[in-house]
């Protein structure tokens, strides 16, 4: 497996348009999926602290109005003993005399402290301290702890300064009972007299610390947020880490809690992990702070990452294949048309590549079928063309050594040689020698023109050993000429037709002019003659190839036409002209060739 | 081409595994997070024992800030020795993260302890520092500087020639002789100093005794530190029975007749621990040494307080002298 991903690897193709696609594609697509995820990560988390700040702002709101509502009871319980007639007579300074006269008031008032500790268990104790000594409380029979005087505590001595108002305390240890040391706050206000003016007693009203520090613990706040109360000046209310504090063992952040105002929220990070301060003001001038950890919201926080890193690799993945399938399929076409290129490579010209989409690699592909159209027929005409060539050298190669025509000569020497015409027959010979020199010595297609009508003139010269009278010929070809080239056999069909079926069968003799001129770039040979001549249609016949001309013994004038065209293009070739009676015009044109 | 679409493949299957295994990690991680439970064995669980109770509650204090599950146990009563043993057991079998125990004097608690590091349980020793080789770490209050500090004081107190009376429980206890060592420390630098130590146990009358047989001496005692509350109300007894206020009267942690003692002004010091602190700290130190379960043990000593009549109200002393827990 692990070979095989290595094979895979280093065959891959890594520079090919597929993959630079695909890279492209996932590269383009996974910085957009980072960005929105990071994105969407941070706003989730900033949603999320939010929530919390404004969800423990409202826990905090609860517990202030909790504590307010303790308070308020206080409050009302205070209001209670204010408005109380038992009570304000029992301190008043100028009733009572003797003890026994006081005993039923203190019991009246003892009897409605105790119904109200019965109803409400929150409430630890109730006292009366008259400015007269006298002391009530909700306990039957106050014993007071000798050793703590009750005109010292901090909730006394504040009582009398607020003139009437009430104040709470702090939690402290209320000692003033004999025996009991409890946790509580303390309401504490001024007696007045019935004239609203002249203070008669201390009331004191306590609330068990146990239900601030229920309420408070019971807050979950994350496994490891706390509340805490400090008051105005900085103390600690309420600290569930109260005696490290105390120890500093553990450090509070109250200064910035002191300057954070009721609703707000500030975030600490230290040592101890970033956490949220959450401030919330009560109506006693404390605050109530509600601490939240970050990382409490970690299980929070990290499904949120690990949901984005999720779906985040989920679209990276999804992205992939899509890019994948979108690379594929773009560049499908593309490598179909190389694998048909490396088939035409190859040499398979009748590949014509398939065309599906209407695009531009279509548009290539059209044009490569062109392309390859194109090099098909070019290569069939070449082909066909070498056929032709060699064909037509055939028929040059048979004219060359034309039988009929060695056969008459030889005949004809062999006639002369009976008749002792000794010098016409060396004449003869040499001149059939020189013929063959001139057309079979050279391998090449291409000869001069200086050879080409030495072959000429070897021919005819024969031919005039055979007809005498009957045949005479002119030639007219310019000397500058001599040393450009033309393809072989050029002339000798044409002068042979003119012979045979010209001025052969003519009763008066023949001549055949032969000329060349040069016109610009081409060479015109012309070979007229003064024969027999054709009519129109055996001259169409002839020049259409219909008829087989000089089949038996020589090459067609088609042939010659067509040797010219093959070698030099369709601008060139042979006309011919001719009128019944009077003879006929053969007109050659080729290029100068050196 | 066929090469090819197996490459697609091939990597369309790795995405594929690569999303699985990043969902295992998802759904699989976050439930092995929460491996973290401590167990907190105290010398007494008693709901009377405020001393312990507020051990605990810094145990639990620290171990909520950690964000660690807590498990606390402990004998009702503090000579239970099995019902420790048992709780230890629990531990060997639980596994916990670490173990944080307030030892009783036995030995096969040490025994135990001893397993639990063996079997690489961190362990944190609270209150008694173990006399045993390769202790585990602890943290317990630093009873000789008590000791030195109720020496201060009677010191302080008498101006010179401080002749003091130390009245202990047991000539075994490990607590008291550190205590009697940091008294005996601070008098020892004091001139014309001298210390005379008793043992009363726990036994209020045989304080009684002692103290008035004390008093009836020549030359009598100028000071008088005793080690536990039953002494502190029987000596507290025949001081007041001589009315003896000149006496100077100083003893160790905290209790309900102590206090009254303190506030009546019979008592002059008393020399607090601070539970709280300890039970707090002893659970920070062994989640924060875990990670070293070395042999590296480290002692934590905290120091305690002194609380005279008037100090004794202040918002510090009224938190020591009167622990405020959930109940």
């Amino acid at each position: 497996m692990l070979r095989d991903l290595f094979r895979i690897f280093t065959t891959w193709k890594w520079k090919s348009l597929t993959t630079s696609l695909l890279v492209a594609f996932s590269g383009l697509i996974l910085i957009v999926i980072a960005i929105i995820s990071l994105n969407n990560y941070r706003l989730t988390v900033d949603a999320a602290e939010q929530n919390s700040q404004v969800y423990i702002q409202e826990i905090m709101r609860q517990v202030n109005t909790n504590i307010q509502s303790y308070i308020d009871n206080m409050e009302n319980i205070s209001l209670l003993a204010l408005t109380n007639k038992d009570v304000t007579y029992y301190i008043s300074s100028n009733s009572f005399i003797s003890k026994s006269d006081s005993r039923p008031y203190e019991k009246r008032i003892s009897d409605l402290f105790q119904n109200i500790l019965y109803s409400r268990n929150d409430i630890a104790s109730i006292m009366v301290f008259g400015y007269n000594g006298r002391t009530v409380s909700d306990r039957r029979i106050t014993a007071l702890n000798p050793n703590i005087d009750p005109k010292q505590q901090s909730w006394y001595i504040d009582a009398q300064k607020m003139n009437g108002k009430s104040i709470v305390s702090p939690p402290h240890i209320q000692n003033v009972i004999r025996g009991e040391y409890r946790w509580v706050i303390s309401l504490s206000r001024e007696l007045k007299s019935n004239d609203g003016i002249t203070p008669e007693g201390i009331f004191v009203v306590d609330l068990n610390l146990s239900v601030i520090d229920e309420m408070c613990s019971q807050i979950y706040l994350g496994k490891k947020g706390y509340v805490f109360i400090v008051d105005g000046t900085g103390n600690i209310i309420y600290h569930p880490q109260q005696q490290l504090l105390y120890s500093s063992l553990a450090t509070e952040e109250i200064p910035q809690v002191l300057s954070t105002s009721s609703g707000q929220s500030f975030t600490v990070d230290d040592t101890k992990g970033k956490r949220i301060y959450s401030v919330q003001d009560t109506g006693l001038g404390w605050k109530i702070v509600g601490v939240t950890y970050s990382d409490d919201l970690i299980a929070n926080k990290s499904s949120i990452q690990h949901s984005i890193l999720l779906y985040a690799l989920l679209g990276i993945g999804i992205s992939i294949v899509i890019s994948l399938l979108l690379s594929l399929h773009l560049t499908k076409p593309i490598k179909r048309l190389q694998r048909d290129m490396k088939q035409v490579e190859l040499g398979n010209f009748h590949i014509q590549t398939s065309l599906e989409e209407d695009n531009e690699i279509n548009q290539l592909g059209q044009s490569f079928n062109v392309m390859v159209n194109e090099i098909k027929h070019l290569m069939d005409e070449t082909v066909q063309n070498s056929e032709q060539k060699r064909k037509a050298e055939l028929l040059l190669l048979h004219a060359q050594i034309n039988p009929h025509f060695l056969y008459n000569t030889l005949d004809s020497i062999i006639w002369m040689a009976e008749q002792e015409k000794h010098e016409e027959v060396v004449d003869m010979t040499s001149a059939l020698a020189k013929m063959f020199r001139a057309s079979i010595t050279r391998d090449q297609e291409l000869v001069s023109i200086r050879v080409e009508i030495e072959h000429i003139r070897q021919y005819l010269f024969i031919q005039k050993m055979r007809y005498r009278e009957q045949l005479d010929y002119v030639f007219d070809i310019p000397s500058h000429i001599l040393h450009y080239k033309t393809v072989k056999i050029l002339l000798q069909p044409f002068i042979e037709n003119a012979i045979y079926h010209g001025i052969r069968s003519k009763t008066t003799p023949g001549i055949i002019y032969i000329s060349a001129w040069q016109e610009d770039e081409q060479l015109i040979f012309e070979v007229r003659d003064n024969g027999l001549g054709m009519s129109a249609e055996r001259l169409a016949e002839v020049t259409q190839g219909t008829v087989a001309t000089n089949t038996q013994h020589g090459i067609g004038i088609g042939n010659v036409n067509e040797r010219i065209q093959l070698y030099f293009g369709t601008t060139y070739g042979m006309t011919m002209t001719s009128v019944l009676g009077e003879g006929t015009i053969v007109t050659i044109r080729v290029p100068v060739i050196l | 081409m066929r090469n090819q679409r197996i490459i697609w493949w091939i990597a369309i299957l790795l995405v594929a595994g690569a999303l699985y295994i990043i969902s295992y990690f998802v759904w699989f991680t976050s439930a092995h997070e929460e491996e973290g439970t401590i167990m907190i064995i105290l010398k007494s669980n008693s709901p009377q024992s405020d001393f312990w109770q507020t051990v605990r509650s810094g145990a639990e204090e620290a171990a909520k800030e950690k964000g660690v599950q807590f498990l606390v146990s402990g004998p009702l009563d503090d000579t239970d020795i099995n019902s420790q043993l048992n709780a230890l057991q629990d531990a060997l079998t639980l596994k916990p993260r670490a173990v944080v125990i307030a030892p009783l004097n036995d030995q096969r608690v040490l025994n135990g302890i001893t397993r639990l590091q063996n079997a690489h349980i961190p362990v944190v020793v609270m209150d008694t520092p173990l006399p045993v080789n390769n202790a585990p770490s602890s943290v317990s209050s630093d009873h000789v500087q008590m000791g030195m500090q109720a020496g201060r004081m009677a010191a302080y107190q008498t101006n010179s020639a401080p002749y003091v009376a130390i009245i202990g429980d047991y000539q075994s206890s490990s607590i008291f002789k550190a205590r009697e060592q940091g008294i005996k420390q601070v008098l020892g630098a004091v001139a014309h100093s001298h210390t005379t130590t008793y043992y009363s146990g726990e036994s209020e009358q045989l304080a009684y005794v002692l103290t008035t047989k004390l008093l009836d001496e020549y030359p009598r005692p100028n000071a008088l530190i005793v080690m536990n509350e039953p002494i502190a109300v029987g000596a507290a007894r025949a001081l007041k029975e001589r009315h003896l206020d000149s006496m100077m009267f100083i003893a160790f942690d905290s209790s309900f007749y102590e206090i009254e003692l303190l506030e009546e002004k019979t008592l002059d010091a008393l020399i607090v621990q601070k539970p709280f602190n300890m039970g707090y700290l002893a659970v920070q130190k062994v989640l924060t040494d875990s990670n070293s379960l070395s042999s590296q043990h480290s002692i934590t000593m905290i120091p305690s307080t002194v609380i005279t009549p008037t100090t004794m109200y202040t918002p510090e002393n009224q938190k020591l002298l009167f622990p405020f827990y959930e109940k």
